[in-house]
């Protein structure tokens, strides 16, 4: 039958319902999205010196920032959090290395889990272990896409507090060994016992209960408090140890999400602050030399966004009138 | 009566192709919405997941294969919404399309190039102000405020997120949080307005609905700390579930009580209407969920139009009233 008497016959719905089934499977097998992001973007734009781990390095200065809003955390049981509102993003790329610095508000220093009732500080970001066309459920990912978590805590920077500091009014009569057998949890390898591997661990998920550290642990970190606020950097190479880990390049674009721990809060686990995925945009450019506020461009899209209401406003109008006069 | 009440009777009974693709992109979107966006996002916290993981894989590639359904219809739903509007001659509807076809060119191109949103923001921002006013215009009143409210909602969401991106792009940082804010009332105002588009008054059989779901929204507030339904909020519909408890399930009940009346009245280009914008929700998020809300408004306009053009655009199927 002739294309054209197919699609002016009985036919028409069945063809055209049939090709756009299939116009769907072919987006599906291939993997194809057309459908583009538009989320807050954060750009990793190329540094020109090194900013290492310090938060406070010179490279941060005039790096553009991103406010990225959160709320409280799902899960199995109670979880809450949401105690912080909005963390200052920024992220840059030197050496085919990337860096992120988030920044909060935070009054108070938690730095100590010795006691049960404390908790430590914490932030994180997280990847999709591989960049596909949808991005993977933001909680420890999905069965079939998994996610890749850095995570820095503000106790495992500290290191192990003394136990006369934390419980000053404590008397201990004899204390059996200073063997490493008699500290359980350092001799295993658990990471919260053992801060001399550092502040920050990454680790990898494919679905809740499934979060574990990477083999490798290769990326760096560190948290500095001022001022009211904690500022915290990530680094890594671009290339990951192993493949359950995200990899960057200059000019690809992948996804970030962000979770903060406030510890006077009770923040622990899935007890914290988190934010949707936002595109992280990894670019050749240089960070702007000038930073602060464009007047022009505020000014600009300002005028757009009233006229736009205003044209939306008209027509409103006219279109009333119109309808009248169609009665 | 004015020009969308009587079009807006207009039952989708014998339906012709357009009516189909429509109903079909709601349908699609709303299956994605509660698969793929909500099941597959939320079933990880089932205790022994292990032993459901092969449902699981299953359900996730039914809620994937929903989605790009969903974005296929789309991409034949813009442009056909585009032709049927400007086909119906009214110059409300016409300049209308102009954003309508500006979000769908500079969207379909956005797939092909890695070069910033912003412009594409701005247009789809623009694209739902002017289709908003226009369904204000041609709409009754009730219609037209939920249409403006949810247009304003959208609008301050995507205010931010341009704030952002701008500020990204190295044109500054500027604090946006209080847009956040007032799209959350504005947003939540919209879904409680919203029976205000049926126009008369509700039937019980919705309102026991509307109290239902109220109620079942607010007992899932009320569980966990509300933390998992307020996550899915910001996921889902791009807000981020700082008001009461009690303003989310009035607003679950306002939807379900309007998709109810619209359906249970024949007014199905509507309910769809209803059914694409909330799967849509507030804010930028990708060109798929803008494009769900914008094919909303179109939708909505379609109702408005003029007779014998939207009988002929749209349904064979006389007039009911």
């Amino acid at each position: 039958m002739p294309l054209k008497k197919l699609l002016t016959t009985p036919h028409r719905t069945i063809v055209i319902g049939a090709g756009i089934l299939l116009l769907g499977m072919v987006f599906q097998f291939a993997d194809v999205n057309p459908a583009v992001s538009q989320t807050a973007s954060l750009t990793a734009y190329r540094s020109s010196n090194d900013p290492g781990i310090d938060p406070d390095s010179d490279a941060w200065k005039n790096a553009i920032f991103v406010q990225v809003p959160l709320t409280a955390q799902a899960g199995q049981y109670f979880a809450g959090g949401g105690s912080v509102p909005v963390v200052i993003a920024k992220a840059l790329n030197y050496n085919n290395k990337l860096y992120v610095r988030l920044e909060w508000d935070d009054a108070t220093v938690d730095d100590s889990t010795t006691r049960v009732q404390d908790f430590s500080d914490a932030a994180a970001v997280e990847f999709p272990a591989r960049t596909a066309s949808t991005v993977p459920s933001i909680c420890m990912g999905q069965a079939d896409a998994g996610v890749n978590i850095w995570q820095w805590r503000a106790d495992s920077q500290a290191g192990v507090k003394d136990p006369t500091v934390v419980h000053p009014n404590a008397e201990v009569d004899l204390y059996p060994s200073t063997d490493p057998l008699f500290y359980t949890a350092r001799a295993v390898g658990n990471p919260y016992a053992n801060p001399d591997q550092g502040p920050v661990q990454t680790l990898v998920a494919q679905t809740f209960g499934t979060l574990t550290p990477a083999t490798v642990q290769d990326v760096k970190g560190a948290g500095v408090h001022k001022d009211g606020k904690w500022a915290v950097v990530f680094t890594r190479d671009f290339t990951g140890a192993n493949g359950d880990q995200a990899g960057f390049s200059v000019g690809a674009k992948t996804d970030l999400a962000i979770a903060i721990w406030n510890g006077s809060q009770q923040d622990r686990d899935g007890h914290k602050s988190v934010s949707q995925f936002l595109t992280l945009d990894i670019t050749a450019m240089q960070v702007a030399t000038k930073p602060g506020i464009d007047r022009t461009v505020v000014l600009l899209a300002a005028v757009v966004f009233i006229g736009v209401s205003g044209l939306g406003v008209g027509l409103a109008v006219y279109g009333s009138s119109e309808a009248k006069r169609a009665r | 009566m004015t020009v969308g009440a009587v079009q807006s009777n207009r039952s989708t009974k014998g339906a012709s192709l357009p009516v189909t693709v429509l109903a079909g992109l709601a349908l699609a979107s709303i299956v994605e919405l509660l698969v793929l966006r909500t099941f597959t996002r939320t079933a990880i916290h089932i205790p022994a997941f292990a032993f459901l993981a092969e449902p699981y894989r299953v359900i996730a590639f039914t809620g994937r294969f929903a989605y790009f359904l969903s974005v296929a219809l789309l991409v034949v739903t813009l442009p056909g919404l585009v032709w049927a509007l400007w086909r119906t001659g009214y110059a409300t509807l016409r300049i209308a399309v102009v954003a309508l076809a500006a979000f769908t060119a500079i969207a379909g191109a956005a797939a092909f190039t890695s070069e910033g949103t912003i412009p594409l923001d701005f247009v789809t921002v623009s694209a739902v102000l002017v289709l908003a006013g226009a369904v204000a215009g041609l709409q009754h009143r009730g219609t037209a405020l939920v249409a403006v409210l949810f247009a304003a909602a959208f609008a301050l969401g995507g205010a931010h997120t341009i704030l952002q991106s701008m500020t990204g792009n190295g044109d500054g940082s500027i604090d946006g949080r209080a847009l956040l804010s007032a799209s959350e009332v504005v947003g939540v105002g919209f879904a409680v307005a919203s029976p205000l588009a049926v126009g008369t008054g509700l039937d019980r059989k919705s309102v026991v609905l509307a109290m239902l779901v109220g109620c079942v929204t607010f007992a899932a507030f009320l569980g966990s700390g509300g933390s998992t339904v307020r996550i899915l909020l910001l996921w889902n519909e791009g807000l981020s579930g700082t008001l009461p408890s009690v303003a989310y399930a009035l607003a679950a009940g306002g939807l379900a009580a309007t998709f109810s009346a619209l359906l249970r009245t024949g007014r199905h280009l509507e309910a769809i209407s209803f059914a694409l914008l909330v799967s849509g929700g507030f804010g930028l998020h990708n060109t798929y969920q803008s494009g769900l809300v914008l094919a909303g408004f179109a939708t909505l306009l379609l109702t408005a139009g003029p007779r014998d053009a939207g009988e002929q655009e749209l349904s064979p199927a006389p007039i009911e009233n």
